[in-house]
């Protein structure tokens, strides 16, 4: 049964050559996409209804969409996390390497960040529309980098930094929870004091300590610039962390 | 869609493998013990091994799947791990679903295969997903641990990877289902030769497919050799069971089974033409040895002895 031919190298159509380009993953892409932007749509109009509905039995005192966007980071986190506990293993297993496996999820990772915080923006001039159109007030409480909704430019850039934050965190969870399993529950450890230390600087309330630590901060630490560059250095960490996980993960078997 | 793998000018692998000194320890486990070989390329090679001898732990690591603890895995001489030029032009099958994601669709399964395979072939996976009647509309998670398998065989086939391996895919399979396995992993090595490696437990049902069998126990390997070779280290004589005791008196019987007068001895012996001949005149039978016989024996198996032979008292 042994071949007697040179099988592999040539010009059969089974031995085109291997590539190193590895182009942006539409395929992955194109349905967590789809997909968020499906859930944006129900989620708006679960927010549209409650509005209407706290309209006609009370009284709207400020943007309702505020708090309400506080679940857009969480799914962008939950949705990274998912991609790479399933994806980066399924890129391994067709033959990626562990880098090109994690740069491919990331690129996915780092758009979906970008369609969330657009929703996010959207949120925003949408109320500031139908608010206006109603003669209800504007007011948005919580703190942001932003205190009015025509502000889209500091709403964009702020809800950026959040998302890609919650995506860059949400990921190594997902690899860690591969990795590691129950174990890996472990990874929200780190990921809590980086969402601390960086929400000083975007909400200047951070989420997991008491006020003391807001008041250490100078008023110049809550501003757009630090803020991103507060970001900019979480999120290498959190790639840092994410390639440590995933540099020599084995992969698991399922059963 | 755009393949992910379009770059130009790069030369395959021929698909040759070498182990290099490979350990890997899992607890207390020493699951691989400085394991070494190589693998010539364009063979079909067999996998065999008991329960826990480090099979898949081994092909895990012949993969990229994981990094050895110690020792080094290269192909055509270069080393595989975070090599793309190599991880991509091996395709690993477990049983399970490692390479799909199973919330999706068979069909979905395809599309993703097709851009992250080079040489990916749809026609043939269609073809072959038919040949096993799999359902390419259903979800992953709802099929049968066989059409899992057959799910598994079409993505390994179709993937068309100069090495091709698969562990123990099949034994979701029914019976003709394993035989259109073999038959497709057959036609598709004739008509594009590469290396594959199959581990199995169904031994002499994938036995014809083996040009070379490597044997693993208890995380070493015990024989690596040309199936040809291995089974001509044995000869299984049968015949009337008083002339076979008679005629392997003094030989390395390593198993011997009986039906009524008629007896089978398996002797750990390549017999030289004299006795062959010897053999013949005494109304008894030659044949190869079974390889699955033989792994019993070389793995310490179960001794291969049925009920003793009728005593010479017993005999009318």
């Amino acid at each position: 049964m042994t071949a007697t031919t040179s099988p592999i190298r040539g010009d059969h159509p089974a031995t085109r050559p291997p590539a190193r380009r590895w182009p942006f993953p539409w395929v992955i892409a194109e349905g967590q996409v789809v997909m968020a932007l499906l859930a944006a749509l129900g989620y708006g109009l679960a927010v549209a209804c409650v509005v209407v509905g706290i309209a006609r039995r009370g009284t709207i005192t400020g943007s309702i969409w505020e708090p309400a966007s506080n679940a857009v980071p969480w799914y962008a986190g939950f949705i990274a996390g998912y991609l790479v506990f399933q994806m980066v293993p399924m890129l391994v297993a067709n033959g990626f390497t562990r880098r090109d496996a994690a740069r491919s999820v990331s690129a996915v990772v780092a758009l979906l960040s970008a369609v969330a915080a657009l929703v996010t923006t959207l949120g925003y001039l949408i109320e500031y529309v139908a608010f206006r159109w109603q003669g209800w007030p504007l007011a948005i409480g919580g703190d942001h980098l932003f205190t009015r909704h025509t502000q889209v430019g500091e709403i964009l850039w702020e809800s950026l930094l959040t998302m890609a934050l919650w995506s860059a965190i949400g990921s190594f969870i997902g690899a860690a929870l591969y990795r590691w399993e129950h174990a890996g529950w472990l990874a929200f450890v780190p990921a809590g004091l980086i969402l601390s230390a960086v929400g000083i600087f975007i909400t200047a309330r951070p989420p997991f300590f008491n006020d003391a630590i807001e008041r250490a901060l100078p008023a110049w630490g809550r501003s757009l610039p630090m803020a991103t560059l507060a970001t900019l250095v979480a999120l290498a960490g959190c790639g840092g962390i994410l390639w440590w996980i995933v540099r020599d993960m084995p992969l698991r078997r399922w059963r | 869609m755009t393949s992910g793998h379009p770059a130009p000018g790069i030369v395959p692998p021929t698909g040759r493998i070498e182990v290099r000194a490979v350990s890997q320890r899992f607890g207390d486990t020493l699951a691989l013990d400085d394991v070494s070989f190589t693998i010539e390329p364009n063979r079909i090679t067999g996998l065999l091994g008991r329960t826990g001898s480090g099979k898949t732990t081994l092909l895990s690591v012949m993969a990229a799947f994981r990094r050895p603890e110690s020792g080094t895995v290269l192909i055509d001489g270069e080393p595989l791990w975070e090599n793309p030029d190599l991880t991509s032009q091996i395709a690993f099958i477990r049983e399970g679903g490692d390479t799909v994601d199973t919330s999706e669709k068979v069909s979905e399964a395809f599309r993703y295969a097709a851009w992250m395979r080079p040489n990916w072939n749809a026609d043939y996976a269609a073809r072959l997903a038919d040949t096993f009647r799999l359902p390419t509309k259903q979800k992953i998670n709802k099929l049968s641990r066989g059409q899992r398998s057959a799910l598994g065989i079409v993505l390994g086939l179709a993937a068309r990877t100069p090495i091709t391996i698969f562990d123990e895919t099949y034994l979701g399979l029914d019976a003709p289902s394993r035989y259109a396995f073999i038959d497709a992993v057959l036609a598709d090595y004739m008509d594009e030769p590469r290396t594959f490696m199959l581990s199995t437990h169904l031994i002499e049902e994938m036995a014809a497919l083996f040009e070379s069998v490597l044997i693993l126990d208890r995380g070493k390997v015990l024989a690596h050799r040309d199936t040809e070779d291995l089974l001509g280290e044995g000869v299984s004589i049968t015949g009337p069971a008083d002339r076979v005791d008679a005629f392997t008196t003094g030989m390395r019987v390593i198993g011997r089974r009986s039906l009524g007068r008629t007896a089978s001895a398996m002797v750990l012996a390549a017999l030289p033409s004299g006795q062959r001949r010897e053999a013949e005149a005494a109304g008894l039978d030659l044949a190869p040895i079974a390889l699955q016989d033989l792994f019993v024996h070389l793995t310490g198996g179960a001794p291969l002895v049925s009920p003793e032979p009728p005593s010479t008292e017993d005999r009318p």
